[in-house]
């Protein structure tokens, strides 16, 4: 039974990825999580093994960005990409979250060609927060999209932890930059999933939240989780680096 | 309207099945250094021949009288105007599948050939309603299906030219292409059906009689010289636009080998 | 199911915190109307013959003034990325955010119909057919719009750039959606052209979320 769900789910999930017939799904996806339940679903799909970048190559508006790049993570680790502006890094993370595709080389998430959606949460530069609607309504409005329904303990717990809580009720259009990016931030513990993808997650955060950020990472690394993270900061001596900027130079002088 | 999407290492790629597509636009520039000079011919050779006997040799219409001539270069160009957005929906739809550089190409030389083919239609349909009808445009079931295929081509042009970043532009409108050639036959059913409800009782039918065969002669000539003519000018649109993505590719390799700030490092 | 809710909850909620959208394009509407008996004059016997037509052009214009918000804001401020990314088809979020947007503009344009039928001297027996004609083709309206909001996105001069774009496609709706409104005006019956405009509408419903999925991927990209 428990292998016959697997395949289901797996099913599932390439026909919301694939082929968006969005008809039959429509009662597909009703009768599916009335008979199974979220949090059967959400602990099935709440594992990734490892990614491989392969040859990667991304061209931009007519220019390399970057080529011949390749690279590995797995469970448990937390890549930080390094270099210059527009060394590629941005491009990097949104071909690893499936928005764009790599011009040549292989891309495989746990052996599959296509990025599977729940496994993703991305952090991009933009906060997508919306200033009519208050920092509650902001996060659950997430936690909804992603097909849960009101774990609230989730909400208030990621609220906490990124010291938002007494915000809460208030229209996000008062926030200030660094409380906006902490809203945003506090997405990645509402809506669960293995893979971050997260695009200099520090901008216009005070230390004391940069501490917040660096102990949930460390948090979803010993979980398991991966972490993906553009970043100007100076890192660790023993992190895994990704210095983007050598990636552009052998077609540039070649 | 000639930036373009292709990849400025087009020529370097080899190996995979995936660069193959890289590949092509160097073969197909092959294919059309081959078709130009025929179509050129045929098109120089059958104008010629479909001129003179259009305007010499084929009878005057005992109703239209001379008038009549202006059939031979209107209605190719109504037929071309439509064979074009048949080619433009069918070369957006193919770039939109397999991401072809070259399907791209061809769909964005061909938009303006068609848009020229159909204000020539256009134009010269004016033309001749001026003597047979009296004025120079009635709101006419076809001449008011052409105007808007009028439309459908410069949205599509303008589209195109829309973004700052060319390859994004040329994905939009080919999804635009794709979406007007899906609603062209409800467009033409709905102007159809308007103007049975609005017509006009003067509006001379023109299709009368069968056509005889002095007067298909030439106009079977103009249609060869026409579609041979849109296979010159696309072949000649196409291949600048190869060269100028080279030219571009060049410049921009001399611009990252001195200016990129990690290469002194 | 829920996801789809909560996206159209959250658009109302949006719509109707920014408040001032719909009651443009409503004013929008009815100055645009306003503007016909001023170049034509005020004849009652002229007006009452193109009225119906004054309402559905001066509709179709409106309908196209507020496209352009329907996907920018969340493409600019980055909820576009996680609406896509989301486990959601996307076809199905885009139908909800039509649905939200028509909701908010294309209802009241239905309502404050009858009110310029009565402007324009339409006779009364034909406001039936105004307001059934207009819930007929507005959801059309905001449907095949959504197509150039999405291809927009991200171009130089978005709003004009939609209305060339969209305008042309949407002459069926027009055309048939006048025509009902003006045989029932003439009692004659008006049943196919209803027919024609709802086969339009089924159409539109089951093609136009692909074509605006693709859109919204590729200026993604």
């Amino acid at each position: 039974m428990r292998s016959f769900l697997r395949w289901w789910e797996m099913n599932q999930i390439n026909i919301k990825t694939k082929a968006p017939l969005y008809w039959p799904f429509f009662v597909f996806e009703k009768k599916f999580r009335k008979n199974v339940g979220i949090s059967f679903n959400r602990t099935l799909i709440g594992c990734m093994n490892n990614i491989f970048g392969t040859r990667l190559q991304c061209i931009r508006s007519n220019r390399i960005v970057f080529e011949d790049l390749s690279f590995h993570i797995e469970s448990g680790d937390v890549l930080h990409l390094t270099g210059p502006n527009g060394s590629g890094k941005s491009s990097l993370l949104r071909i690893l979250a499936g928005f764009l595709r790599p011009s040549a080389g292989k891309l495989s998430w746990d052996g599959a060609s296509e990025p599977i959606h729940e496994k993703i949460q991305y952090i991009g530069h933009q906060n997508a927060v919306k200033g009519a609607l208050s920092v509650l309504e902001n996060l659950s409005f997430w936690l909804q999209i992603n097909g849960d329904r009101g774990d609230q303990k989730a909400l208030a717990c990621a609220l906490q932890t990124f010291g938002l809580e007494k915000l809460a009720n208030l229209p996000a259009q008062f926030l200030s930059a660094g409380q906006a990016r902490r809203l945003t931030l506090a997405r990645l513990l509402v809506v669960p999933a293995p893979l971050w993808i997260l695009d200099e997650p520090a901008t216009s955060l005070d230390t004391a939240s940069e501490g917040a950020l660096q102990s949930a990472i460390n948090g979803h690394s010993e979980a398991g989780g991966m972490v993906v993270m553009a970043t100007h900061t100076p890192v660790e001596a023993d992190a895994k680096v990704l210095n983007m900027s050598t990636f552009g130079k052998t077609r540039a002088t070649g | 309207m000639l930036s373009q999407a292709i990849k400025p290492h087009a020529m370097q790629v080899k190996g995979s099945a995936k660069m193959h597509r890289f590949a092509n636009p160097t073969r197909f520039l092959r294919l059309v250094s081959a078709i130009k000079p025929w179509a050129t011919g045929v098109c120089l050779l059958t104008f010629a021949a479909g001129l003179y006997f259009a305007l010499f040799a084929s009878p005057p219409d005992y109703q239209q009288r001379e008038t009549v001539r202006i059939m031979y270069v209107h209605v190719p160009a109504a037929w071309m105007a439509m064979f074009c957005y048949a080619a433009l929906a069918a070369a957006s739809a193919s770039a939109l599948i397999w991401r072809h550089l070259v399907a791209d190409m061809v769909a964005r030389a061909t938009a303006p050939i068609g848009a020229a083919f159909t204000l020539l239609a256009l134009a010269t349909g004016s033309l001749w309603g001026k003597p047979m009808w009296g004025t120079w445009w009635v709101w006419d079931a076809r001449l008011t299906s052409v105007l808007i295929l009028f439309f459908l081509y410069l949205g599509y042009i303008v589209l195109n030219g829309a973004f700052d970043d060319a390859s994004r532009g040329a994905r939009a409108a080919s999804i635009l292409a794709v979406v007007g050639a899906i609603n062209i036959p409800i467009i033409k059913f709905s102007v159809d059906w308007w103007n049975t409800l609005h017509q006009p009782a003067s509006v001379v039918k023109l299709d009368g009689p069968a056509i005889h065969m002095s007067m298909l002669t030439p106009l079977l000539l103009m249609a060869i010289a026409y579609t041979s003519f849109y296979i010159w000018i696309l072949a000649i649109r196409v291949r600048a636009e190869i060269n100028t993505s080279k030219i571009r590719a060049l410049q921009i390799r001399r611009v990252t080998a001195s200016d990129v700030p990690w290469n002194d490092s | 199911m829920a996801p789809f809710l909560a996206l159209l909850k959250r658009d109302l909620k949006l719509a109707a915190r920014h408040g001032l959208d719909s009651f443009m394009v409503v004013a929008f509407f009815v100055l645009v109307v306003t503007l016909f008996p001023l170049a034509v004059g005020p004849e009652q016997a002229i007006l009452g013959r193109i009225g119906s037509g004054m309402i559905w052009v001066a509709a179709l214009l409106s309908s196209m003034l507020s496209m352009d918000r329907l996907f920018q804001q969340d493409y600019e401020d980055g909820s576009l990325d996680l609406l896509v990314l989301s486990p959601m088809a996307l076809e199905l979020l885009v139908l909800a955010k039509t649905l939200a947007h028509w909701i908010s503009t294309g209802l009241p344009l239905i309502i404050a119909s009858p009110l310029l039928g009565v402007l324009m001297n339409v006779s009364s027996a034909g406001y039936g057919t105004v307001i059934l004609s207009l819930a007929l083709g507005t959801p059309i309206l905001s449907l095949v719009g959504s197509i150039g909001a999405a291809l927009s996105l991200g171009a130089r001069r978005g709003g004009v750039l939609i209305s060339l774009l969209i305008l042309p496609l949407l002459i069926p709706v027009l055309v048939f959606g006048v025509s009902a409104v003006e045989t029932g005006l003439a009692d004659l019956p008006s049943r196919s052209e209803f027919l024609i405009l709802g086969a339009m509408l089924l159409v539109a419903l089951a093609l136009v979320p692909y074509a605006v999925a693709a859109a919204l991927r590729q200026a993604l990209e």
